[in-house]
């Protein structure tokens, strides 16, 4: 049972953190309905670059239409991570007052990051395994940058994180409750109610709409 | 009776789960992470080595790559603070114990 519980939490650790990296808006619930927090996705709007391609059948990229209670839309068009895209969203964040040193991507764009600084040696050298094991430190012109590839967001978005302005904030911590038993089977139930706490989404920047493969 | 369980293996990472059933009412369990860091510090050691080949590194962008801290490493420092620490980040950086994993070697 003890296996199975540890086990169970860091699975419910990971979808926690999924979640958290979502694009999920804001509901407040109901009897048929859970009610849900607002996650990453949902909170950025001041510092966010993505995808404005218009045309037949095309759908361009859009912050939500209130903070919060409405998701992020998705471009139907993808562009390539690139250097400058990253600098104009730390510029942003900058003019805002935010410090983010934290960029996290997706596996993918992690090695496009890991090949940014225009060296063809890096392309040759660097392998995805090696890329995505490994945090990649830049000094940039808004100060140092710590690049970490995370699974568990959306490949086509990056987040340029200011730690100090965001925070998971729980409702109801992680707890086990024993379920009524069974013959001789014992049932034990684990879960946790939590929600993003951002304190200042202007602090903190996202790109949007990035190619993922 | 000690069971092994890898949780996860991805690149060089592996997440390994072990518990250890020392009687019926006592249990031990780990999870321990490893990482093969011999890949991480060839390709710092082939980025230092090269820069001389790419006379246009670090000029064009704005950016300069400074390091490759094998994820394992990163999680320690994390949880000792220090890379929520600008100064104590830079210190740890600028020690020379942690050159293997600097490709630009200057001060930062």
């Amino acid at each position: 049972m003890a296996h199975q519980m540890a086990r169970r939490t860091k699975e419910l650790k990971r979808s926690v953190e999924a979640a958290l990296l979502s694009n999920q808006a804001k509901a407040t619930g109901n009897s048929t309905t859970a009610r849900t927090s607002a996650m990453i996705g949902a909170w950025l709007d001041t510092n966010t670059s993505f995808d404005v391609t218009t045309g037949s059948g095309l759908t361009p990229g859009a912050d939500p239409a209130t903070v919060g209670s409405t998701a992020r839309t998705d471009s139907s068009t993808q562009r390539a991570l690139t250097a400058t895209l990253i600098n104009t969203v730390m510029q942003s964040c900058y003019t805002e007052g935010g410090e983010p040193d934290r960029l996290m991507v997706g596996p993918y764009n992690k090695t496009v990051v890991s090949t940014l600084t225009g060296r063809s040696i890096a392309r040759e050298m660097i392998d995805s395994n090696t890329a995505g094991s490994n945090v990649t430190v830049f000094a940039t012109d808004f100060g140092d940058l710590q690049v970490m590839p995370n699974r568990f967001q959306r490949e086509r978005d990056a987040f340029l994180i200011s730690p100090d302005f965001a925070k998971v904030s729980y409702l109801r911590n992680f707890q086990v409750s024993t379920l009524g038993k069974t013959s001789d089977a014992e049932t034990k139930y684990l879960v946790v109610e939590m929600g993003l706490e951002m304190t200042q989404e202007a602090a903190h920047g996202g790109i949007f709409d990035l190619e993922t493969s | 009776m000690l069971t092994k369980q890898i949780l996860d293996h991805t690149g060089h990472v592996m997440s390994e789960f072990y518990v250890d059933e020392v009687d019926s009412r006592n249990l031990q369990i780990h999870h321990k992470v490893t990482q093969d860091i011999e890949p991480t510090l060839q390709l710092t050691k082939s980025l230092r080595d090269n820069q001389h080949l790419d006379p246009f590194a670090n000029k064009q962008s704005g950016w300069k790559r400074v390091a490759e801290i094998p994820r394992v490493l990163y999680d320690q420092l994390a949880q000792q603070g220090i890379t929520r620490d600008k100064k104590k980040f830079r210190a740890w950086l600028n020690d020379y114990a942690n050159r293997p994993f600097r490709v630009w070697e200057g001060h930062l």
